[in-house]
């Protein structure tokens, strides 16, 4: 589904502070996978995201997406088949609009934005549906705005917006990481109920190491702009979180002296 | 005493549709475009010209709704397209409408009184019910474009902007449209208030924007409250309120220049309570109240 | 927490002071009415668009007029002074308070002025006074016959009689300044009237406009030294700024002939000036005569006939400008601000 072959990117060329984040970094992603990817702070994360999404361009590269060179597509063009969650959850929805109003808006992505009325009665069981599933109650608050909201309910309704026109990527930066951890539980309920239900690929930046070794079918570590681990099938499925920062230790020790 | 109110409401009312377009580019689009002391002048300007040619005054209401529009598009694109930041680029506008007003007018003043406008006489009464209704078919375009698909795109666009390139949309377009519209609105309520006065002055325009925000904050701190008001009604309403306050001081014998000050502070609180969502202080306060917020959710959950 | 209580209770105070203006508005209005009608009082509303020497005195000859026709303050005249403070809507608005306490009679100072007052009173008489061109302003349909319910003073200056004064006092001068402000349509028709003027007395003119206050420097400073002499209309925002004009004048020893007393006193070398008091008063006797019964459109719009020189010594002394000594016999002289 996404292919990055051989992506540099540096930051600050030619400055003091000139970073060479990625170098020839090669990525393939299949159709159906569920990737979370762990790293230390600086690893990189965040920017690979940047970079697929749009938000940051390359040096050097090429980004292959369901069979279409992506590499020179603006963010908002690559957001038509790419949805992402990020970590503050005001960024994923219209907080000054009504749960109702930004679904709305969700269901109408890909079509176009004319001047025919947003708000239809139409609509209004396929909503409800939607939010029963989530279980937390928010069918009832359909004119609710959505600033009223609390974090883990807004991001539950970041998931479902994003995923209403089946994307053919989804991107997850933290997207718990600033709920509690109650919440950040419920959560993460949701979005890989959504993921499996759908058959989405995913990415999945997350720092809590239980998620990556209990969600997906694979998992990435990224060290210093480098993939150094990808396991993935019956070898992540056995992977207990010793295991998993032995392999991490093992590997970057490595890459310390090459 | 009755002329007194009438005259008061008569002006409001006029004014509101300015401060309807200020409400677009400041409020939704948390745009803050300052080329609408330039663009009222302009409505103005065109409207003048045209009528002492004979045009038809309905018809020169409509010439200047178009020329605002595109000083509102000129705004835009100076944002958008050459990224130069909103304050200056609408700043610029307001420069260049200067000098191009004059040029329309061809002089610094031009007196309508012996031509027909679209106040027919005299009448308090009769010029009331005429800016009423303008005012109020404005009102209702409002209302109707911002239930449509696009008005939403421009609420979403102003609220936040990651959204709309989230909806594989370009934002750019959308300020440009919205501060045409803006634009265009205060043009007309320029052209509207020249033929009330019955000239049109390179002048007329100074403080238009603070007269827009400050009836703004004031409609909204008394209407708080009342949940479902539409915002053009408050525009209205608050456009009324201004224009009481300043015939009221008068009255009573303030000096005028004191009163542009109070306008001021009046709208430096517009600017501090009237922020974006994610700015730095409502963000910090929401995160806390997701905290607390997030026991109820565990607890619905179990 | 504390910032969201301190957000509700700014708002609520504002609230609140929104609502309390509301309620004095009410309470003023009625009690106006009931104050107005003391007994055979005649009311007068003045609308004045700025504060400077030139208008304040043209006022002060009206309201002297009036005393001395019977109309005293206090005593069978109630006044109303409005200034507008270069506000075009606040011009509208005062001419629309006074149209509604239904004044007598209406004085305004100054074109924007006297253009709101002629479209809002209709009803009521008003003269306007330093208008330069009241057909130009759309005031009247001519000066003769003003056919209207306005009529007044016009204080169009004697441009070439100026030009003459300059070019008598600096024989040699034929490159003449005029600094005027783009915004005022009274001083484009002088600027008009002063390029004719100047080529029958073989000069030319450099226009120097500007739009606003901070403007004054930079444009001056950029061509003063192309200049033999500087000429300022009858213009408010020339004659609110002379301090930066004649020092940057003074600077680069040139001369200022001006067009009323006021900017002579400000540092200007000399003028033909038009006595705006005399103005005032003659537009006051007007205002007696319609308050008597006469009909507004019985009186055509009239100027001051005399102009009166006017020479600041100091000035002549610092330029090394040798005054004849006939032209000081007849002159009125000032000591200026510096």
């Amino acid at each position: 589904m996404l292919e990055l072959t051989n992506i540099s990117k540096t930051f600050n060329i030619g400055d003091i502070n000139e970073e060479r984040l990625f170098h020839k970094l090669s990525l393939k992603v299949n159709k159906g996978d569920f990737i979370c990817i762990l790293g230390s702070n600086g690893a990189g994360k965040s920017t690979l995201l940047n970079i697929i999404s749009g938000k940051l361009g390359i040096d050097r590269g090429r980004i292959i997406l369901n069979n279409s060179d992506i590499t020179k597509e603006t963010e908002s063009l690559r957001c038509q088949k790419i949805s992402r969650i990020f970590q503050d959850p005001a960024l994923g929805t219209v907080p000054s609009m009504t749960i109702r109003e930004n679904l709305s808006m969700a269901l109408n992505k890909g079509k176009s934005f004319d001047f025919s009325f947003l708000v239809n009665k139409k609509n209004e069981s396929l909503f409800n549906e939607l939010l029963k599933v989530l279980d937390l109650g928010l069918e009832e608050k359909l004119d609710s705005v959505v600033s009223k909201l609390s974090g883990g309910q807004r991001q539950s309704l970041a998931l479902i917006m994003s995923t209403l026109t089946d994307p053919n990527l989804l991107l997850l930066d933290e997207h718990t990481a600033a709920l509690d951890p109650k919440t950040s539980e419920i959560v993460m309920g949701i979005t890989s109920n959504i993921i499996v239900d759908k058959n989405l690929t995913a990415l999945m930046v997350t720092h809590n190491i239980e998620h990556a070794i209990k969600y997906g079918n694979r998992l990435i570590m990224i060290h210093r702009g480098e993939v150094l681990i990808d396991v993935e099938g019956e070898e992540k499925n056995n992977l207990t979180k010793e295991k998993l920062l032995s392999l991490f230790k093992d590997v970057s020790d490595r890459s310390l002296f090459s | 005493m009755n002329d007194f109110i009438l005259g008061i409401l008569l002006q409001g009312f006029i004014f509101s549709i300015m401060v309807m377009g200020v409400y677009i580019t400041f409020r939704l689009l948390n745009f803050a475009d300052m080329s609408v002391d330039g663009t009222f002048t302009l409505g103005a300007s065109v409207s003048a010209i045209l009528i002492t040619k004979g045009c038809n005054p309905f018809v020169a209401l409509l010439f200047s709704v178009i020329a605002g529009s595109l000083a509102g598009t000129l705004t835009g694109i100076l944002n958008v397209k050459l990224k130069i930041k909103d304050l200056l680029s609408g700043i610029l506008v307001m420069l260049a409408l200067y000098s191009i007003n004059l040029r329309i007018m061809g002089r610094a003043n031009l007196p309508m009184f012996n031509n027909e406008t679209i106040f027919p006489d005299s009448s308090l009464v009769n010029s009331l019910f005429i800016a009423l209704i303008l005012a109020l078919i404005c009102a209702v375009i409002f209302i109707i474009f911002f239930k449509t698909k696009r008005g939403y795109l421009l609420k979403a666009t102003g609220s936040n902007e990651g959204m709309v390139i989230s909806l594989g949309l370009n934002t750019g377009t959308i300020k440009i449209l919205g501060l045409a519209l803006s634009n265009g609105l205060v043009a007309l309520s320029g052209s509207v208030f020249a033929q009330y006065q019955g000239y049109s002055d390179i002048n007329m325009g100074t403080g238009t924007m603070v007269i827009g925000l400050a009836s703004i904050i004031m409609a909204h701190s008394i209407l708080k409250n009342i949940k479902q008001i539409k915002p053009s009604f408050l525009c209205i309403i608050g456009a009324v309120l201004y224009r009481a306050s300043i015939s009221l001081s008068l009255k009573i014998g303030f000096n005028p220049s004191d009163l542009k000050l109070v306008s001021c502070i009046i709208v430096i609180l517009a600017l501090f309570l009237g922020g974006k969502e994610s700015s730095f202080k409502l963000k910090n306060f929401q995160l806390t109240k997701e905290k607390r917020q997030a026991g109820d959710l565990s607890a619905r959950a179990n | 927490m504390v910032g969201k209580k301190h957000l509700t209770s700014l708002s609520k105070s504002l609230g609140l002071i929104s609502f309390l203006v509301i309620i004095t508005l009410f309470l003023n209005a009625c009690s106006s009415l009931s104050s107005d009608s003391y007994q055979d009082a005649v009311s007068i509303g003045i609308s004045q668009i700025a504060e400077h020497p030139a208008l304040d005195s043209a006022r002060a000859g009206f309201l002297d007029a009036l005393k001395e026709k019977g109309y005293e303050e206090g005593k069978n005249l109630k006044l109303d002074i409005q200034f507008a403070q270069g506000d075009i809507a606040l011009t509208t608005t005062i001419a629309q308070n006074f149209v509604s306490q239904k004044k007598d009679l209406i004085l305004a100072i100054s074109t924007s002025s006297a253009q709101s007052a002629h479209n809002s009173a209709k009803d009521i008489p008003v003269l306007f006074t330093a208008v330069t061109d009241p057909v130009y302003a759309g005031l009247v349909k001519s000066p003769n016959s003003p056919e209207g319910n306005t009529t007044g003073t016009s204080d169009l200056s004697p441009i070439a009689k100026q030009l003459e004064l300059g070019k008598t006092l600096i024989p040699s001068a034929g490159k003449v300044g005029v600094l005027y402000s783009t915004s005022e349509v009274n001083s484009e028709l002088q600027v008009n009237m002063a390029k004719e003027a100047a080529k029958d007395l073989n000069m030319t003119v450099i226009e120097i406009p500007v739009t606003n206050t901070t403007e004054f420097e930079p444009a001056l400073n950029a061509k003063i030294k192309d200049i033999d002499f500087l000429f300022l209309p009858t213009d408010n925002l020339v004659a609110s700024n002379m301090p930066i004009i004649s020092k940057i004048a003074m600077n680069n020893n040139k001369a200022i002939i001006a067009t009323e007393q006021g900017m002579v006193e400000g540092g200007a070398l000399a003028c033909e000036g038009l006595d705006y008091y005399r103005l005032g008063h003659q537009t006051g006797i007007m205002a007696a005569e319609i308050l008597e019964g006469k009909n507004i459109k019985d009186i055509p719009v009239s100027m001051l006939e005399e102009t009166e020189l006017i020479i600041n010594e100091k000035a002549a002394n610092q330029l090394g400008i040798n005054i004849p000594e006939e032209m000081i016999k007849r002159a009125t002289l000032v000591k200026g601000a510096e």
